[in-house]
């Protein structure tokens, strides 16, 4: 049986019914679907908080410290920051000494005792036998002697302390006692010199028993050696008192009597010299007695000592009267003593010297002169070890160097020289002395990052009351005029707060200190701006400075929102050479502080503007299957803010390039009234009202090309009022969204 | 019967087929299908044999003794599937969404009357039934027969209203919502095994004169264990309005709903553990956390129950009639009418079964924002504060804020049916028509009567060409064929249907296949 036929006939039945029945044909058809939902309801945003739902999120690290808000709520902008000039070294007044040597000479020498056997002993003697010819035997006591004189007897003087001496002034005194039993009407004696006589001098009514001394002044230029007298007495008659003995010289010394140039053994010889070092004036004048630098740090030294003299020197002792430990007193002199195990040698040079600390030292200088006085007492040769003669010239000296070295100024009261010091770090590449603003390394930079980007997205806004507040600590003691420049940095534009004329914060052409660049140009006084520092007394003492709209240009600057501020000073110490006070370290911390209160006011509007990326590519576009034929955001608000806020928003694509603005050109502006405004410039209300965001087709398929967002808020206060921004500021947003979503199904 | 009575039956039968495409709609059955009777309009309860008169006339065991051999095996015994419904109206879909135009206004409108009908709250619905027949073997004898078939079964239902249709295609448009809308819909999935035994028995014999003609009773049952799988059922009745934003108020939306959904196996389990969790211990959770059923729990065995199938069929040899035109149609002549009820029973699902109700209204004005919440809970993500309040707020506190429903399983009747049917054989031509009501709407199925009717011819008795039509059912009304290779001990049969005017209630497609089936 052929099978085929029939099946086929099956199989065609079957597809025949098959065309008959309906089949589906491919889709082809573009859904509509009108969403509208609401996206959100009394969305608040805060102006100010602590959460992601204040418009100023004072969490975020840009903006963390920022800000701050009064007990009122009232918000300003704040930023606090500390310069770091560190200490004002220059301002210190750097005292050098130059070294100074003195040589003190000994000068004349004295001579007192010719003899070791002076002092109650005998130098020498004339018997009764060698005076009066007679034989003291036959002559005992209560014999009878008749009056006569006798011939000149001549009696060699131990002295033995001499070997010679050049006399330049004095009297040689002679004492002599009369052991002859007789009493002398006359003696007369005559001083020799070896062979040459020297001076004669007459004893009368010299009684038995008596001790006499007489003295005869030696002439200039005398000189003595081998001493010896000649002797020769009268008498009248008279019963001897006691068995006769001799006239015996007792004792030949000095009364004042020195020598230009002697070999002998001398008595201990004193001398004294006063002498000063001069302190240089231009840093540091000591016009009054009362002036003094106290020495942080600084030492004195005594050395290079040379010793001509052929005497040791028992005491050295140098005294500095101005130089005083505490209490300051004058009876406090520093004091610098050779004695002891430190006495200089005769004949020695290059001992070891003396060195004191002068830390905790005041000097007192008037007339910038530290004077000095110098005391040296020499050995005694007559005694111990050094009895043995010594050759000495009156120009004999003892030589040595005084420096005062190292000296750090604690603190000072006098007339500190008038001088700029610079306040910043000074670069040595553009110059000592020069500051340039736009040097980094000379510059001080604050950069808040928070106005940084507010400046870069803020521009027309008006802070009434901005100021900008210095406040610092100083121990500067004297007047000081400081001269700064303060440049912004904003939008890439460079602003200068600057005094205004007439105020003292005005740095006039003779007021500008030299060496204040701005990119190597001189700074003039539009671009600088000026404060004193009144003098203190030296301890830490806080000063404020500050700079509102009535005595700088603080609006003009701070409306710019400058994210970087660079500053440059200098302060001129003292112009009128008034007494002061400097206590080292000096101390100038200056704090900056901005202050922004948000009281603002708009003669135009001002701009926020912002760029944001925006990546809508996810949004159908050309060649998608879905497109939104339209979009309306429709949004219910209530407005807390002080201020009417129009909104735009410009859409980019990936080159920058425009893709779409919303509104477009001539349709509604996206705009909110601002709240009423009470008469301190708060918002007192809420203004409401509601706006509608439309959208059409080929916007909506520009918008997938979209990657980011500029948008532009034109804020204005309320005509042209001043209105004040608090924290509490709120405006509430309800928002729902209505799109039509059209897709393509084929 | 006389000569009037047969020519009365034969009439009838071509009259219903030539009118039955201009009767009203009705409803198709969730019936057993084999490829002739799907082919023959997707009746069969006088026509159905072999095995398969299990599950449609248990009584058409013994039918057919002439043509057939006693025993037949179906090795992969069968397999039918059949989809559509009001809600897939194959021509509102033409007209509209084929041409180009873009769903809106008017033409929206237009389609969703064309679609749904022009009452806001119509509903229109959608089924598939797939039953596939694992094996089956009858045996026949001159008075009883038996048999023993298993059978698996998908049935899937759904249903959405017009608000439902609107809202997914034109949005949340206010101009459609502005107004309380109904947005409903339902979705039902059942899928369990049968293992039937049939038996059927000839009850009354008798001869109507001396030339041997006869009419014959049958009565057949076929109890069946009925292995439950997996159920699942949501239904979701609920009233949308969505406000436009106007200069003094923002949009809202308001969704006021109630919804059932029952669930078996682990499921179950899943979704009462996170009721536990959340509403009792009052822990954060989230739903998906839970719900995570094991791919196996769709057919893993959760219960079992029994249900039957049965049916009486009446014969009557119409050999010995003088019928018009009976010379052209040789061979055995027979007029079988059929009574069936179909898939009694139901499948208790016992404890696997949970039932879970929710209800809540969703009134929307956007977003609240509490900075402070989403600072401290969110470390200041909004997008994570939006997450949250749509999964948890409005997911897991609203819409997923279901109350297990204590002493409530989840039972399902089977698609029961009351069918009738009769089949005119004359020699290698017949006709055949089924008129049939469900008592529920599981499936395909439907409480709605349905009419179908279908004719056949053998071609060298060997190659039937089938056709058929079903008016009604779950849609419009369907057109069926079917052919195939039926030797003596061997058929290979397969039918297809479709609709060919789905304008009033939708479209249908179906096939069956007979599998591997041996007669001997």
């Amino acid at each position: 049986m052929n099978l085929f036929r029939p099946l086929s006939l099956a199989l065609l039945a079957i597809t025949v019914l098959g065309a008959a029945c309906e089949r589906p044909s491919s889709p082809d058809f573009t859904t509509s679907q009108a969403i509208e939902f609401p996206l959100f309801q009394d969305r608040s945003f805060q102006f100010m908080g602590s959460s992601a739902s204040a418009l100023i999120d004072t969490t975020t690290p840009d903006f963390e410290g920022l800000f701050s808000i009064d007990s009122e709520s009232f918000v300003s902008l704040g930023i606090t920051e500390t310069f770091d000039f560190g200490d004002l070294e220059d301002a210190i007044p750097v005292i050098s000494i130059d070294p100074n040597a003195f040589e003190a000479a000994v000068g004349p020498v004295k001579i007192s005792n010719f003899s070791s056997a002076s002092a109650g002993g005998e130098l020498g003697r004339a018997t009764f036998e060698q005076l009066t010819g007679l034989d003291p035997a036959l002559f005992g006591e209560g014999t009878f002697v008749p009056g006569s004189s006798s011939p000149w007897v001549n009696i060699d003087l131990d002295t033995d302390y001499l070997v010679s001496a050049t006399i330049v002034e004095g009297l040689l005194e002679i004492v002599l006692e009369n052991q002859m039993g007789l009493d002398l009407d006359l003696l007369q004696l005559r001083l020799n010199s070896g062979g040459l006589e020297v001076e004669t001098v007459d004893f009368t009514d010299l009684l038995h028993g008596d001790v006499a001394t007489e003295s005869m002044l030696i002439s200039p230029g005398q000189v003595l050696q081998d001493l010896n007298v000649d002797v020769r007495v009268e008498w009248g008659p008279q019963t001897t008192q006691a068995d006769p003995d001799a006239l015996i010289i007792r004792d030949v010394a000095g009364q004042g009597l020195t020598a230009s140039e002697i070999e002998a053994v001398v008595p201990p010889q004193e001398f004294a010299i006063s002498g000063n070092n001069s302190i240089p004036a231009d840093q540091f004048l000591f016009s009054d007695p009362g002036h003094y630098i106290e020495l942080e740090e600084g030492s004195l030294s005594v050395d290079q000592i040379v010793n001509n003299l052929d005497l040791g020197i028992d005491v050295l002792r140098i005294s500095f009267p101005g130089i005083r430990t505490a209490p300051y007193g004058e009876a406090d002199s520093l004091v610098i003593e050779f004695s002891g195990p430190e006495r200089i040698e005769r004949k020695s040079s290059n001992p070891e010297g003396i060195v004191s600390d002068l830390s905790g030292l005041r000097v007192y200088a008037e007339g910038n002169r530290i004077d000095y006085n110098l005391y040296a007492l020499t050995e005694d040769t007559r005694t111990g070890q050094g009895a043995d003669p010594r050759t000495l010239n009156q120009d004999d000296d003892v030589r040595a160097s005084i420096q005062i070295e190292g000296l750090v100024l604690g603190s000072a009261v006098g007339v500190i020289a008038n001088r700029d010091i610079v306040l910043n770090d000074d670069s040595p590449d553009n110059g000592i002395g020069v500051l340039d603003l736009m040097n980094d390394l000379e510059a001080q930079i604050i950069e808040v990052e928070g106005l940084n980007d507010l400046s870069d997205q803020l521009e027309g806004i008006e802070f009434t009351n901005a100021r900008l507040r210095i406040e610092f600590e100083t121990n500067i003691g004297v007047p000081t005029e400081v001269v700064g420049s303060f440049m912004g940095v904003a939008g890439g534009q460079n602003y200068f707060l600057a005094g205004k004329a007439g105020e003292n914060t005005y740095a006039g052409t003779g007021n500008i200190p030299g060496g204040m660049l701005f990119d190597g140009t001189p700074l003039d006084s539009d671009q600088l701006i000026r404060f004193d520092i009144p003098p203190g007394d030296g301890t830490l003492t806080t000063h404020v400075i500050e700079f509102d709209r009535d005595n700088s240009t603080i609006i003009q600057f701070l409306n710019r929102l400058p994210g970087e501020v660079r500053f440059i000073g200098k302060a001129n110490l003292n112009s009128d050479d008034e007494v002061g006070v400097i206590v080292n370290p000096v101390r100038f911390e200056p704090t900056i502080t901005v202050d922004i209160p948000l009281s603002i006011q708009t003669l135009t509007a001002a701009i926020f503007r912002d760029t944001t990326d925006q990546d809508m590519s996810d949004l159908p576009g050309d060649g998608d299957d879905s497109s939104i034929d339209e979009a309306t955001l429709t949004i219910q608000y209530a407005n807390g803010f002080p201020l009417e806020i129009s909104l735009s928003f410009e859409f980019l694509d990936e080159e920058g390039a425009p893709v779409t603005t919303i509104p477009l050109e001539g349709q509604i502006p996206i705009a909110m009234q601002a709240a009423t405004v009470s008469q301190s410039g708060y918002s007192d209300g809420e203004s409401e009202g509601s706006f509608a965001v439309s959208l059409n087709r080929d916007q909506l398929r520009d918008l997938s090309r979209a990657r980011s967002m500029i948008y532009n808020a034109s804020l204005m206060t309320s005509d042209q009022q001043e209105v004040r921004l608090k924290a509490t500021d709120v405006v509430r947003f309800s928002a729902g969204v209505k799109l039509v979503l059209e897709t393509d199904v084929k | 019967m006389n000569m009037k009575t047969c020519r009365l039956l034969i009439s009838a039968s071509a009259t219903l087929l030539l009118t039955l495409p201009l009767v009203g709609d009705v409803d198709a059955q969730s019936r057993h299908m084999t490829p002739a009777s799907h082919a023959l309009g997707a009746g069969g309860t006088a026509y159905v044999d072999t095995y398969h008169a299990n599950f449609v006339n248990p009584a058409n065991l013994l039918i057919r003794g002439g043509d057939r051999p006693r025993r037949t095996v179906g090795i992969y015994g069968g397999l039918h599937m059949t989809i559509g419904g009001s809600l897939a109206n194959m021509n509102t879909y033409n007209r509209y969404l084929t041409t180009g135009q873009t769903i809106r206004g008017e033409v929206a409108q237009d389609m969703f009357d064309s679609w749904f009908g022009k009452g806001l709250n119509e509903t229109r619905s959608l089924g598939f039934d797939l039953t596939h027949t694992l094996f089956g073997a009858s045996y026949r004898r001159e008075n009883w027969a038996a048999s023993i078939a298993a059978r698996n079964r998908v049935m899937m239902s759904g249903d959405m209203n017009r608000g439902m249709a609107e809202l997914l295609f034109l949005g949340l448009d206010s101009s459609i919502f502005q107004t309380p809308r109904a947005v409903n819909m339902s979705f039902e999935t059942l899928a369990f095994s049968e293992l039937s035994f049939g038996f059927a028995r000839k009850m009354l014999e008798f001869n109507s004169n001396s030339n041997g003609r006869e009419i014959t009773l049958y009565a057949g049952v076929a109890p069946k264990l009925l292995i439950a799988q997996n159920s699942a059922r949501f239904d979701l009745q609920s009233q949308l309005t969505i406000s436009s934003a106007d200069e003094n108020s923002n949009s809202s939306i308001h969704h006021s709903f109630v919804y059932n959904l029952e669930t078996t196996g682990e499921l179950t389990s899943q979704m009462e553990q996170y009721h536990f969790d959340r509403r009792v211990q009052n822990m954060d959770v989230d739903f998906d956390d839970y719900v995570d059923p094991p791919a196996e729990d769709a057919y893993s065995v959760k219960s079992l129950g029994i249900g039957f199938d049965l049916g009486t069929t009446l014969v009557m040899n119409l050999e010995g009639y003088d019928l018009p035109g009976a010379s052209l149609f040789r061979g055995s002549r027979t007029l079988t009418v059929g009574f069936a009820i179909s898939d009694i029973g139901a499948l208790d699902f016992g404890p696997s079964g949970g039932v879970f109700n929710g209800a809540g209204e969703l009134d929307w004005h956007g977003f609240s924002y509490d900075q402070e919440m989403i600072d401290e809970q969110f470390d200041g993500d909004e997008s994570l504060y939006f997450e949250s309040v749509i999964s948890d707020s409005i997911g897991d506190e609203l819409y997923a804020n279901f109350t297990p429903v204590q002493g409530q399983g989840v039972v399902r009747n089977l698609p029961t049916t009351v069918n009738l049917g009769v089949h005119l054989k004359l020699g290698k031509w017949g006709v055949m028509m089924d008129f049939g009501k469900g008592f529920n709407s599981r499936g395909v199925n439907s409480r709605r009567a349905y009419l179908s009717m279908g004719t056949e011819y053998r071609l060298f008795n060997i190659i039937p060409l089938r056709v058929g039509m079903k008016r009604g059912g779950f849609a419009s009304a369907s057109y069926h064929a079917g052919t195939g290779l039926e030797f003596r001990n061997f058929e290979f049969t397969l039918s297809v249907s479709s609709v060919r005017n789905s304008s009033a209630y939708g479209s249908s497609g179906g096939f069956a296949f007979s599998g591997l089936v041996f007669h001997f």
